[in-house]
This record gives C-alpha cells, structure tokens and sequence, in this order.
C-alpha cells in the first residue's frame, strides 16, 4: 500500500476519533455509564470487525496459495494491503481505548473553584425524568455554608451520575418496596463529604472487596465499568471513593478538598 | 466489459470495515460495490443483475432499518444481510420480520458472512426468475380479448361451460371457441396449467356460484 493511502487512513481515523470522543464526552454528561458501554462497544468493534475478516481474507488465501501454488504471486501482491489495514485498525482500536480512559480519568483536569450543594442540586434536576420514571423518592440533605472545593466539575458530576443511577437501579430490588434515595453533603475534616444511599438490598459482604474492579457487575446489561472509573476521577482529585457498610441499602462516600489541597 | 453475474452491495459508515469487506467477499469471486452511507446507495443506479445488500444497522443520516423500509415502500425487492456493532433483539425481530435474509452480530465468522450473502443472492436469482415468467404470461394475458379474459376468469373460478353461456348470454359453442384461442394464446396445453398461470398473474376471478 502506498503512502499517500496510508495517510488517507490515518487522517480518516483521526476524524472519527475526534468525533468519537466528542460523542463520548457528550454522552457521558448527559446520560452516564450505559450510553457510554454502548458507544465503546461499538467504537471497538468497528476495528474488530475489519481485522477478523481482513485476518480470514489472509488465511483463506494462505490456504489457496498452499493448495495451488500458482496461486503464490498473486496472494504475495495481495497480503500486504490487508495486514497493513489490520496494523492499522490495532492501533485505532487502542487509540479509542486509551482516549476513553484518558477523557474519563486525566481529561484535562479543568480544575475550579466549585460549590458541592451547586453540583447536586444540576444533577439531580438532570436526572429528575429518572426519579419519576423509576417513581424514586429524592431526598437533599444539603449542608448550608459549605467551603468551596476544588474539583473538574464535569468529571465530579459524572461520579455523582454514575452514584445515583446505580442507586436508582438498586431500589428495584429492595426488600421492603421503599424506593428512596438520600444524598447527604458535610462538612468533615478532610473538606467536604458527599454521601449517596439508596434503599436497596444494600451490598452483599462478600462481594464489597470487588465492587470498584473495572468490569465487575452484578447486572446483565452493564459493562462494570461505572464504580471504577468513578474510584478513578476521585483519586484524581487527591481523595477517595469508598462504601460504608450500612443498616439501609447501600451507602457510597466520597470526600473532596477544600481549596488548595490535594486536587491535581 | 461484460455484465457481471451478480453484485454484492456493502453499506457501513466505516471505511476500514467496508474495504475488508470488499476484499473478503471479492476474494470468493464475487463482485462488490461499496457504499458510506444508505443515500450514497439511494441516489446510485444498481444495475439490473441479482444482487444483495450487507448492510450495516447504525448508519449516519438514514438508518440501516429505515433503508430496509424505503427499499419496501419503493418496491425494490434486494434482499439483506444486516450486520451491526450492538444490535438487540427488538432490532434483530424488527429486520428479520421485514424479510431480511439474516442479522450478524460484528465481528462476524467469515462463514457465516459468506453463507448468508450465497443464500441472498439465490433468492435474489429466484425472484427474478420468478418475475420474469410473470412479465411473460402478463403480456400473453393482455393480448387476449376482452370477452376472452372474462371466459378465462370464468372457468379458472370452476364454472362449466353451460353455465358460462348462460351467464354472458351466449351459446356453450362460442363459449368453447373463445376457450381454446384463450388457451392458445396462454400457451396452456391443460386447464390445469392454465389455472397455475392465472394464480400466478393474480388476476381478479368472479365468485363461483
């Protein structure tokens, strides 16, 4: 293959790489983590595809050329084409992976000043249809005249997405029928806390070491991907994400530095 | 250059997928034509030889599922093979009951591609085969007389001569004549033959008494 058709390649990637990640970013705002599976399947599979039937086209004239060996020249000339595409659909489909977890983990930590209680009350109300829908009850215990603390709002938002969706879909499995969601904002030594619990089953104790593993789930339709990446974009900001076993439902807590301290 | 024998076109949005396509189905011997998008395909003339469509479910602009329904409604009878990225059952029922040939999950096994475009493209011959007997009784069908349909139709139904000249007013010989130039010009050498060829033509029949 020539060059000029290998740039042409190149440049065609880029783009739908570019594409891809605005996709990804907008996606990832509005609706969280199972749109997000789905455009990462479908970004990955796409390479995937081209280099399972460009590796069966390779084999398939292997095995021509081995049983005609007038076939040879004609299959030399016509190999290299196909596994320069399959080189190059490799690297494209681990561009794509490294570029999602670089925009979900060290997106270009825009790092501001930024009010918790401001962060929850757009959350929330982002997720409002998804209260009604899945008839939650929502309830803000929002402690007044918090300090501001550092942090990417977007990326914090996303945790608290990825928390709540979690939660509500842990509701439908609770035990006494009360579909209830608590977030609770505090004040603590390390910052601010931020609390989110649902009146689930709660999480089972033996599975609690694994819940932040990436693919671990316990649901048929999600890629596990959602705990830890969210593990992930609070580490970046110098803090922890973790869960407190508790009497009601599952509770997941996260703290955030006040200004100045920790946030990278 | 001589017509070709039959043409596979392949609808995806990727690039890369659609030449690795091309060069699998191309290297059974088949021809491909490649398309980006479904109105890329829509405002190209396919050429008249059987020919199936491998088309690609999640399409930028007209979906894959809404080109299967506009191909429909334009009464362009290709027949699929959808493949896609993520495709759930909803979507599978969807273009399956919309007669599509068969619906492969990517990345597919290079078989199972083949197969199923070997199978589209058979159905496609078939149709065409099929249509073209039918385009041959239509025109010996219209070459008969007015009076000559009407006794077609009349006996295809079941009625007996008798009851034919009763019912058109004329005598059971007339009614004999305008049967056999009938037959005749159908080429029927039995009325059972005569009553497949009507079938076939779907014309409208008069309800036996």
């Amino acid at each position: 293959m020539d060059r000029r058709a290998t740039s042409e390649i190149e440049r065609i990637n880029q783009e739908q790489l570019r594409q891809a990640q605005q996709d990804l970013a907008r996606v990832m705002r509005v609706v969280g983590m199972g749109e997000l599976a789905g455009a990462i399947a479908h970004e990955v599979n796409q390479p995937l595809t081209a280099i399972v039937t460009n590796g069966n086209f390779c084999l398939r004239r292997l095995d021509a050329a081995t049983s005609n060996p007038d076939e040879l020249p004609a299959v030399i000339d016509e190999l290299p084409a196909a596994i320069t595409e399959i080189v190059n659909d490799g690297t494209r489909a681990s561009t794509v992976i490294s570029r999602i977890r670089g925009l979900l983990t060290k997106a270009e930590p825009r790092t501001t000043e930024l009010d918790v209680n401001r962060i929850v009350q757009d959350v929330t109300f982002l997720l409002r249809n998804e209260f009604t829908r899945n008839r939650v009850f929502l309830r803000r215990e929002l402690a007044a005249d918090l300090p501001h603390v550092s942090g990417d709002p977007v990326l914090l938002q996303q945790v608290l997405i990825n928390l709540i969706m979690n939660a509500i879909d842990a509701t439908h499995t609770s035990t006494d029928g009360k579909r209830e969601i608590l977030i609770r904002s505090a004040r603590n030594s390390d910052g601010v806390l931020v609390q989110v619990q649902d009146s689930g089953p709660g999480i089972k104790p033996e599975l609690a070491d694994r819940i932040f593993e990436p693919f671990f789930t316990t649901k048929a339709e999600s890629i596990g991907m959602g705990l830890s990446i969210s593990h992930s974009i609070i580490e970046s900001h110098g803090s922890r994400l973790w869960t407190t076993p508790s009497s009601a439902g599952a509770l997941f807590e996260f703290t955030l530095p006040t200004n100045g301290a920790g946030a990278s | 250059m001589t017509e070709p024998e039959s043409i596979v076109f392949v609808v995806d949005d990727d690039p890369s997928v659609r030449r690795a396509i091309k060069r699998f189905i191309g290297s059974v011997g088949l021809q491909v034509e490649l398309f980006g998008s479904a109105k890329e395909l829509l405002t190209s003339e396919l050429p008249n030889v059987p020919s199936c469509l491998v088309l690609d479910i999640r399409l930028p602009g007209t979906s894959g599922l809404d080109l299967q329904r506009h191909l429909a409604e334009a009464n362009i009878k290709i027949p699929i093979v959808f493949i896609t990225a993520h495709g759930d059952i909803p979507m599978t029922v969807r273009a399956m009951k919309a007669g599509a040939i068969e619906f492969l999950p990517k990345p597919f096994r290079d078989q199972d591609l083949l197969d199923a475009v070997h199978l589209a493209l058979e159905r496609d011959r078939a149709r065409r085969q099929q249509d073209s007997e039918i385009a041959v009784l239509r025109k010996r069908f219209d070459s008969l007389s007015p009076r000559e349909r009407e006794v077609v139709a009349m006996v295809v139904s079941g009625m007996l001569n008798k009851q034919i000249a009763a019912q058109i007013g004329t005598s059971e010989n007339t009614v004999k004549a305008h049967r056999s130039r009938a037959m005749e010009k159908m080429q029927a050498n039995s009325l059972a033959e005569l009553v497949k060829m009507v079938e076939g033509l779907k014309v409208p029949l008069p309800r036996a008494s």
